[in-house]
């Protein structure tokens, strides 16, 4: 019988998206940078910025 | 009745593994991958053939990367919505990035919840009118 996905089938999906994500934090933090690095939520407050300044932009 | 229109996604990224991720992100959003590319050269052609919605564009790249690969866009589609989705954190590429008409920057290692949370937020204020 083949076909529907199986219960175990899901959990290697899951398994492979848990893989993926150690793989990219793995080369984010073997990246070189060249500054000090700006957090995701800093990155944040910097788009909504931009935004006061300039709404149509 | 519920129609909207998927948002058409160009994803670029030389390493198949983060598209894959990113296609994983993506699925529950509404969205139809259109084209996958592995550098800025492919890129702009396949921007040029499939006129995307969204462009989500890694920065570092073989042959030519990501910030050219963004400025070629927007010369060539001023309206481009281009969202950078890398590993490079500095404020130097965050800023230049934004200055050069990038629509949103999203660090890669950022969680997947908070990844699809922000690319969700990005296409609603992009693509849907308000009631």
């Amino acid at each position: 019988m083949s076909g529907e996905p199986t219960r175990d089938e899901a959990g290697d999906d899951r398994f492979e998206l848990r893989r993926m994500l150690r793989e990219l934090e793995d080369e984010a933090s073997e990246k070189p940078q060249s500054t000090v690095r700006v957090e995701q939520s800093e990155i944040l407050e910097i788009i909504e910025r931009r935004k006061k300044r300039d709404p149509h932009g | 009745m519920t129609t909207s229109r998927k948002s058409r996604v160009l994803l670029v990224d030389d390493e198949k593994h983060v598209r894959q991720l990113l296609k994983a992100i993506l699925m529950p959003l509404n969205c139809e991958v259109v084209g996958e590319a592995e550098n800025g050269v492919q890129a702009l052609t396949l921007y040029k053939d499939v006129r995307p919605d969204v462009v989500l564009l890694d920065i570092n790249m073989p042959v030519r990367d990501g910030r050219a690969a963004l400025r070629d866009m927007i010369v060539l589609d001023p309206g481009a919505v281009v969202i950078m989705l890398t590993s490079m954190s500095d404020l130097e590429n965050v800023q230049g990035s934004l200055d050069d008409g990038a629509a949103h920057y999203i660090r890669k290692d950022t969680p997947p919840a908070q990844m699809r949370e922000l690319l969700a937020g990005v296409l609603k204020e992009r693509f849907q009118a308000s009631p």
